[in-house]
């Protein structure tokens, strides 16, 4: 058991993690059935207004509340418990994030800021919503400080000891995530706020969406990143195997901090104001942000064949079978682990250029991000949570929850295969992402595409049972299950692994190398962007 | 760092297909010209109705089979709305916004494109059937979004 | 010492790596997924 003072910090990120998720599964629940035509929202709930709801909760909040706690409770577990600084601002960062999310729901629920969860300019919210973005950013960043704090100090004591590998890769992530966040605050605070109180009239629209989507990429790395670190510490010695190779499994965090921020540009492909070759650039820095994935895809198999054949499994893919699928601690993350190779495979063609021009805005996309953060890090989390609530809260994860939960991730797998299948189908056909229920005047194609959408209705309601029974897992294995010590996984690396390179911790080179890649890739566009920039925009409240 | 033999053999056959990927795109992109749509040419957003050519937008034949369509996208509709070009023609799609960011697709092609205010955006496409072709907003613009559409009609 | 070194560099020499043929036929099975689909949107977009 780590610290209880750590233990109720890590417990109160995973509460507002799972209260957003929550809430944000309603809003998508009654999503699906509008856009099949099946209901029609009572109470003057418009459709745009629960996808605002569905996206902030869950693509923000849900996701950076469960990282955060997540990481907490692994670098007090293997670093030792939180020196006095890092916790202070920790719970100072939480309390900030807390508000922040608060505040950013209501004004959502008031209807007074349906700008979706990318609010691109010029529709306008109220100057409160994009405030409360900032808390919960700002929150997050006391996060980092408080993590890179407590890594320095440990250095420190331990007179600069290798770092534990779930440590060294929670540092990375606070660092990947805070020079990505940098280009969101500046175009809130800088853009948006000033504009939205009326201290400036217009906004520059091309540079607030650089700036949004110059974070918007490593965001989605951001959500990956702890599901990476599931698998490469904790799932090795949950099937009783050994971590394959620490030095690549760092190397490979390494790449992801160098490759995921500098191309932003991938997201803003189809539009005008940014030439095609500073995008191509940036797609060719994209195809580089795919090889980390593609070592992390092996070191996975090692671990599970290693691990398999030491059991005694025979043939090629004996080792396949012996894999603990009974313990929803590996089968949860593991359907995540699956789901990603489909998810992976669209992103690649996302990113190609002009190969866009085929799924752009359309059903696909959304489609594709369910099956990567709404199932690969997702189901990741829930299998994360299954052991370490009740790790937490000092109870036990009890056989008869472990079957729920493994009907729990079968559900899940099997309501996104609707869900995310039907989204793909019908995107290639052209249907656009973000849209209510229309059939365009009864236009045909429309029409052909009414099917699918109550596919993707079928898939939404299995998932909101799934959300459900979740729900109930959680809530007894925080308050009901039986009191007892768990075990929080943390694997231990091959004896005859190499070394690992000092080189791998010089953050200063990183960081550098990092930072010069931004700058390569985004100087010359951004420049152009200014200096050749159209007037402004005035803000429309068209909702 | 040692890495094993078959990992070596994974990446260099992953970092192959990527390279592949890319020259693919690439030489269809700079060699074929079909590049994304990323026109640099501005506009100012507040007077773009009232600038040339987006006051009048419409649909004029500029050439055989070829066709200018100078076209505004606002909160929620498309101008002009209806517009007929006979099979195989060519249109080329000049688009500005007047308000709010908007999408510019006609499904199962590949014209799809953002409409960002204080941009022009362009792209070409060669209609080979025949048909009543939709083209839609694909980024949300506000609560009439889901009604944004035009029909283009291809005659035989 | 030198002795010792040579030695302890033989050792490493036949120590076999890790049987992981099934990893790599596995990984491979993956890359083959990608390139299909990619390949599929690819024609899909030629023909549009």
């Amino acid at each position: 058991m780590i610290d209880k003072r750590d233990a109720k910090l890590s417990l109160g990120f995973l509460s507002v993690s799972f209260i957003a998720l929550f809430i944000g599964a309603i809003a998508g629940l009654l999503q699906t059935l509008v856009r099949s035509g099946t209901i029609e929202l009572p109470l003057h709930i418009g459709y745009y207004q629960l996808l605002t709801a569905h996206g902030v909760l869950l693509a923000l909040i849900f996701t950076t509340f469960f990282i955060v706690g997540f990481l907490y409770a692994g670098i007090s577990k293997t670093m030792g418990a939180l020196y006095d600084v890092p916790r202070r601002t920790a719970w100072l960062g939480f309390a900030m994030m807390t508000f922040g999310t608060i505040l950013a729901t209501i004004f959502i629920l008031l209807n007074k800021a349906t700008v979706l969860y990318t609010f691109y300019a010029p529709l306008q919210a109220s100057p409160w919503f994009y405030v409360a973005l900032v808390h919960v950013v700002v929150g997050s960043w006391l996060c980092a400080f408080s993590m890179w704090n407590q890594y320095y100090i440990w250095k420190r004591r331990t007179k600069n000891k290798l770092s534990p590998l779930f440590s060294y890769m929670a540092v990375m992530t606070m660092a990947l995530w805070f020079i990505a966040t940098l280009g969101v605050a500046a175009t809130v605070i800088l853009q948006f706020i000033p504009w939205s109180i009326g201290w400036v009239d217009k906004i520059d629209i091309l540079i607030s969406r650089t700036l949004f989507w110059y974070f918007g990429h490593p965001l989605v790395y951001f959500w990956l990143l702890p599901a990476y670190m599931c698998w490469y510490v904790v799932i090795p010695k949950i099937i009783g195997g050994k971590i394959f190779s620490d030095a690549l499994a760092r190397l490979s965090f390494v790449l992801f901090l160098l490759f995921s921020i500098p191309v932003g540009f991938h997201h803003q492909l189809l539009e005008p104001g940014i030439s095609h070759s500073w995008k191509f650039f940036q797609v060719v820095l994209t195809f580089m942000v795919i090889v980390p994935s593609l070592m992390t895809a092996f070191s996975m198999f090692a671990v599970f064949e290693t691990a398999g054949r030491k059991k005694g499994a025979k043939g090629l893919f004996g080792w396949f079978k012996v894999l603990p699928w009974k313990d929803v601690r590996f089968f949860a993350p593991m359907m995540g682990m699956l789901i990603f190779v489909p998810a992976g495979a669209g992103g690649i063609i996302n990113a190609s250029h002009q190969l866009n021009q085929v799924i752009h805005n359309t059903l696909w996309v959304t489609g594709h991000f369910h099956l990567t953060v709404a199932s690969t890090v997702a189901l990741t989390f829930f299998g994360i949570a299954y052991w370490l609530v009740p790790y937490l809260s000092g109870r036990t994860l009890t056989p008869q929850m472990n079957k729920l939960g493994i009907i729990q991730t079968i559900m899940w797998t099997v309501g996104m295969a609707f869900m995310s299948g039907a989204m793909h189908l019908v995107g290639l056909f052209g249907a656009p992402r973000r849209t209510a229920y229309t059939t365009y005047s009864d236009h045909p194609q429309a029409m052909d595409w009414v099917p699918y959408q109550a596919a993707m209705a079928i898939g939404g309601t299995i998932l909101f049972i799934a959300i459900l029974l979740l729900m109930y897992i959680i809530g007894y294995l925080a308050f009901k299950a039986p009191k007892g010590e768990m075990d929080f996984p943390v694997g231990e690396v091959e004896e005859e692994a190499a070394a690992t390179p000092v080189i791998l911790e010089n953050w200063k080179l990183w960081v550098g190398i990092c930072a010069a890649l931004i700058l390569i890739a985004y100087t010359i566009p951004f420049w152009h962007m200014i200096e050749h920039g159209p007037p402004g925009s005035t803000g429309y409240k068209f909702w | 760092m040692h890495i094993h033999k078959y990992e070596k053999i994974w990446l260099w056959s992953g970092a192959v297909c990527l390279t592949i990927f890319l020259l693919i795109v690439g030489v269809s992109a700079y060699a074929m010209g079909n590049q994304p749509p990323s026109h640099m040419e501005t506009i100012d957003p507040q007077k773009a109705a009232l600038t040339a050519p987006f006051d009048k937008p419409a649909l004029t034949k500029i050439g055989d089979n070829e066709y200018e369509a100078i076209m505004l996208a606002q909160a929620f509709t498309f101008t002009p709305s209806k517009m007929t070009v006979p099979k195989g023609s060519t249109v080329h799609f000049k688009v500005t916004s007047t308000d709010v960011v908007h999408g510019f697709q006609i499904p199962a092609t590949n014209v799809n494109m953002m409409i960002t205010p204080g941009y022009v955006s362009k792209i070409s496409h060669t209609f080979d059937k025949p048909g009543k072709y939709l083209i839609l907003c694909n980024e949300y613009c506000g609560v009439g979004h889901q009604v944004m559409a035009v029909t283009l009609e291809v005659t035989s | 010492m030198p002795q010792l070194q040579r030695k302890t560099n033989e050792k490493v020499k036949v120590k076999k790596e890790k049987e992981l043929l099934g990893t790599l036929l596995s990984v491979m099975g993956v890359g083959l997924f990608v390139v299909l689909s990619w390949a599929a949107v690819y024609l899909l977009y030629l023909s549009r």
